[in-house]
């Protein structure tokens, strides 16, 4: 059994405008150990996945279908429907949390040491002094340097870097099985990017940890994560393990990220081969494949008729595209001014 | 070779007109129940202070007299508005009986309560009529809807035209506070150095000195306190508020890039100021503004009530309740002036909170 | 830190002499003398001839012009004289002295309640936030607020005091005591408490509106940060998360208001002493500015100002406590 898997999740938002679905009927799965990328754009509805599997989408968004299913000694819990209180044990508990903001993502009026301490006192038994060791060697574990003097600053005495290692302190509290990080790199420093994804990788392999990792950023899932899932206008439009999906995308969507990147111009240099229009709001999703009005492999009449499902295409690799495995694969979308 | 031609949905122009940053927050006041009742109760309240000699008065709103055509009630406007006719003719102010006599061929369209704010209504003034009750006879009834107070002067018209005054109070007072404050603070915000430190400390003197002496000493100087004065004294006592919050937000706008650009454009000062930064910065200065009125109705209101206002026969709300202290017994003193202020100071304060939460761009944001 | 408060001081001192200049000033231009209105009050027969009042003049400093007799006014204050009030014939610090007890009775206890009230009314305000109870609440509480202090106490008055009169309901309409002289100091208590009632309630009504809505807009502004959810993805529980992250951050912009109502605490409220009759700082204030009593009046406004520029300082430095992120730099 997958420690987590997520059948058919849809997120919605119930705005004075209208309903809006973020997240529109999605299904993952994570093997223990395992580091699952979740890929996508701004506003692919990527985030509201990670915070919908503990229940912290912020009003007026609510999950409001689909199944979490976590597995809790051999059982698998739905966390979708567990009352708050018993998600709140999960919450730090059995699943961490890190996100994107470190610079304001710790409370400004309490010390790193107390900070850290709660995490350990809100799911065990901890006297404050057992607590403030186990956060000193919490710091340890997260390399942050002269660990003792840290305990007693204020977050903002720190900088970005070393905050977001204090926020996977906190994550790592009551060691997890499971830790979503929301994209954990991307409000940093390239260099401190690598040493917070070297301090993951290093933390997996040695407390047997699975990663949810979501991000936007094509390298680092190339570099940190097993198995990706590349996500377009709420819904998983291919999955694969890592490998298998750089060698070989099948999705237009995934081809024409992959060849968008810089380094991977005809000849290296000219024109970036962008993807030509913009992800559509939740609100101007086109009728059929949401991914059609920029897709330059688009026939009619399928594509703008009927969505199409994620199927199997060769072990492990799923695609969702009418035309999947019958395209040129190896021939990118062309750029928009030729 | 397939192009990646965006197609015609992708090129969606559908993006309704942006409506501009007031049109928007127009919109978004418009689903405000609370504040729009506030702005409805303030327009209505506009419409009686227009209207006020036309709702309660002892002068005819028209009347034709000896073959021309007059409006007395524009007598209550200003003294000056009253056809000299009338008074050549010995009127008194007491029209009814005098119309009649004089030119039995006269006409006149009556306000729709014959009552007068300034003084007692006389027994038989209108045909058949008692003349208000004095002392503390003047129980709320069929002929003084509101009761009358100790000078037997109706209670009912005083709010009437106390309308008037109290909007022209806050406007006129605010607007006289807003002018000189945003002016000041822009100056200090965008200049900075010494003319920044001139004015601070200049504002800070003025915060510092208690309000109440200041405008008292202000109203005594000027011995005789009509309301025109008053306005002036609450203006210039109002401003260092709305300086500060001026000079806070030219601060903030003035390292903006847009004002760098204007500068490199060669734009001088005095249009950076009013083209680029006012309308940015106006927006959160409103909001005061808004409550400033409220407050200035409560000061006025507040002084008359301590005596320091216009000498009686005055039509401001704070006179009622002056005269209610002398003898308590007269509830209807203290409630209906009480209640008009009360609603008043709620509309307006709901209006601003409601300007507020409407131009409030953080709140924008607020659903990701 | 010791160079920020002393340069404070400093500029503070300036200020205050900035400000009694002027509040001097302006005094002295209002029309009308000590002598003249204390004369004008008393009976023809017991007017002074002109000799006399001109030896009263001098005697008060009233014939010299208002920028010297200002210096005079300052090089006695410099000495610690306050001098004498002219119209009561006691030296300022006497009449200051009697009077602050009662003001701070009233600002004291209305302050505590205040506090003990809106606290966990904002909070609750803040956890039930959009709910119909939480709407109503705070509806209630912004009309309150609208409510004017003297409109409010004129309605109590008449309602406790006229309608109530004869029932157990009725409380005093003038003053601070009875009059009537009390057998043990409990019953003198007793009777203060009872006269104190009415007044506290109109001062305290005002300031409970504010501050619960102070509160709450706070608290909802605290709970959308970022570190909120870090605490709920923490396991924190709701109510974790409103009393210990949530309010110890609004707690800081509410103790800095706490220096800021210096003044008000000693000034007391002009209106609600003046309607209530009870004798405080501010009806000393009001009734010296009728009686042109310089020496009371400039005493008065410079004890204000003080405390209205202590009560900046204190501001500052309590927000530099309870914001690490603040040094008095």
């Amino acid at each position: 059994m997958p420690l987590l898997e997520i059948q058919d999740l849809v997120t919605a938002f119930h705005t004075p405008a209208g309903r809006v679905t973020a997240v529109d009927g999605i299904s993952l799965s994570i093997e223990r150990g395992m580091t699952l990328g979740l890929v996508g754009e701004s506003g692919c509805g990527k985030s509201v996945t990670a915070m919908s599997v503990l229940g912290l989408v912020a009003a007026p968004g609510r999950v409001e279908r689909g199944r979490i299913l976590l597995e809790i000694d051999g059982d698998p819990v739905n966390l979708a429907t567990l009352p708050e209180s018993r998600l709140r044990r999960m919450r730090g508990g059995r699943v961490g949390m890190i996100f994107q903001e470190p610079m304001t993502s710790l409370n400004p009026v309490f010390t790193i040491g107390n900070q850290v301490a709660e995490a350990v006192r809100l799911h065990r038994r901890a006297s404050w002094r057992e607590a403030r060791a186990r956060a000193l060697e919490l710091l340890r574990l997260v390399r942050i340097a002269d660990p003792e003097r840290r305990l007693d600053e204020y977050p903002h005495q720190l900088s970005g870097g070393m905050r977001q290692r204090i926020m996977i302190a906190i994550a790592l509290a009551c060691e997890p099985e499971l830790l979503i990080a929301d994209e954990p790199t991307t409000a940093l420093d390239v260099t401190i990017q690598a040493q917070i994804l070297e301090l993951l990788a290093d933390l997996r392999r040695r407390l047997g940890m699975a990663i949810l990792l979501i991000t936007h950023d094509l390298g680092v899932v190339a570099e940190t994560c097993d198995e990706v899932a590349v996500m377009y206008a709420g819904k998983i439009v291919e999955r694969a393990p890592a490998v298998e999906l750089f060698a070989n995308p099948l999705h237009p969507y995934t081809i024409g990220l992959l060849a968008a990147r810089p380094e991977h111009r005809a000849g290296g240099k000219g024109p970036l081969a962008a993807i030509p229009g913009m992800v559509p709001q939740p609100r101007d999703f086109p009728a059929g494949c949401r991914f059609h009005p920029r897709c330059g492999h688009a026939r009619k009449p399928w594509c703008m008729a009927e969505q199409p499902q994620l199927r199997e295409l060769s072990p492990g690799h799923f695609v969702a595209c009418h035309f999947a495995g019958e395209l040129d694969a190896a021939r990118p979308t062309e750029p928009a001014d030729r | 070779m397939t192009g990646g031609q965006p197609t015609a949905d992708n090129r969606r122009a559908a993006t309704p007109s942006p409506r501009g940053f007031w049109g928007e927050a127009w919109a978004r006041f418009q689903r405000m129940p609370l504040a729009m009742a506030g702005l409805v109760f303030v327009g209505l309240m506009a419409v009686v202070a227009l209207l006020a000699p036309a709702i309660a008065g002892t002068k005819p709103i028209v009347c034709r007299y000896k073959g021309q055509i007059y409006f007395p009630c524009l007598a209550y406007y200003g003294r000056s508005l009253e056809p000299v006719v009338f008074s050549q003719d010995k009127f008194r102010g007491e029209y009814p009986r005098n119309l009649r006599e004089k030119d039995p061929e006269s006409w006149a369209v009556w306000p729709l309560v014959f009552q007068d704010p300034y003084r007692a209504v006389r027994p038989d003034e209108w045909p058949g009529r008692p003349g208000n009750p004095a002392r503390d006879q003047g129980r709320p009834g069929r002929l003084n809807l509101m009761g009358t107070n100790q000078n037997g002067v109706d209670v009912f018209a005083k709010m009437v035209h106390g309308t008037l005054v109290a909007l022209l109070v806050g406007f006129v007072s605010m607007g006289i506070a807003a002018t000189i404050g945003v002016t000041v603070g822009s100056l200090a915000g965008y200049f900075g150095g010494w003319v920044d430190a001139v004015i601070s400390r200049i504002t800070e003197v003025v915060m510092c000195i208690p309000t109440l002496v200041l405008i008292l000493a202000l109203l005594a100087i000027v011995e005789k306190p009509t309301i025109w004065k008053m306005m002036a004294v609450l203006g210039l006592t109002g401003w260092p508020g709305i300086s500060r919050l001026m000079r806070a937000e030219l601060l903030r706008l003035r390292s903006a890039e847009f004002v760098t650009a204007a500068r490199a454009v060669g734009a001088s000062p005095g249009r950076i100021i009013l083209r680029h930064l006012l309308p940015n910065a106006l927006a959160p200065v409103m909001v005061p503004i808004t409550f400033g009125i409220a407050a200035a109705i409560l000061t006025e209101s507040g002084l008359s009530f301590l005596g320091f206002g216009q000498p009686p026969p005055s039509a401001s709300w704070g006179s009622l309740l002056n005269d209610a202290r002398s003898n308590l017994k007269m509830w209807w003193l203290v409630f209906f002036p009480g209640a008009a202020i009360f609603l008043t100071v709620l509309a307006f304060n709901l209006v601003g909170e409601g300007l507020q939460k409407a131009t409030d761009p953080r709140l924008r944001e607020a659903r990701k | 830190m010791i160079h920020h408060v002393l340069r404070r001081l400093a500029l503070g001192l300036v200020t205050l002499f900035l400000i009694s200049f002027l509040v001097y000033g302006l005094i002295r231009s209002i029309p009308g003398t000590p002598l003249t209105v204390a004369v004008a009050q008393t009976d023809p027969s017991r007017r002074l001839n002109p000799a006399d009042l001109e030896r009263m003049k001098a005697a008060y400093g009233l014939d010299k012009p208002w920028y010297q007799a200002y210096f005079i006014w300052l090089s006695n204050v410099a000495r610690g004289d306050l001098g004498r009030s002219i119209s009561r014939k006691a030296p300022v610090t006497q009449l200051i002295g009697e009077r602050i007890g009662p003001t701070l009775a009233l600002s004291a206890g209305s302050m505590l309640l205040t506090w003990a009230l809106s606290i966990p009314l904002g909070l609750y305000a803040a956890a039930r936030s959009g709910r119909p109870d939480e709407r109503a609440v705070s509806l209630g509480l912004y009309m309150l607020y609208s409510v004017p202090t003297f409109v409010a106490a004129l309605a109590l008055q008449v309602v406790f005091s006229v309608w109530a009169e004869g029932t157990a309901w009725e409380l005093p309409l003038f003053g601070m005591t009875s009059g009537l002289p009390h057998t043990t100091s409990l019953g003198w208590l007793a009777d203060v408490a009872r006269h104190a009632i009415l007044p506290l309630v109109c001062m305290t009504y005002v300031s409970l509106a504010w501050y619960t809505r102070f509160i709450n807009t706070n608290l909802q502004e605290v709970l959308r940060q970022d570190y909120i959810r870090t605490a709920r993805a923490k396991g924190a529980g709701p109510i974790r998360v409103l009393v210990h992250h949530a309010f110890r951050n609004t707690l800081i912009p509410l103790v800095t208001m706490l220096g800021l109502s210096l003044p008000a605490l000693l000034g007391g409220s002009v209106i609600i002493e003046q309607i209530f009759t009870w004798p405080g700082m501010g009806r000393l204030f009001f009734e010296s500015l009728r009686e042109r009593d310089y020496p009371t009046i400039m005493g008065l406004t410079l004890l204000f100002s003080l405390l209205t520029l202590a009560g900046q300082l204190l501001a500052d430095l309590l927000y530099a406590w309870v914001d690490p992120r603040v040094s008095m730099e």
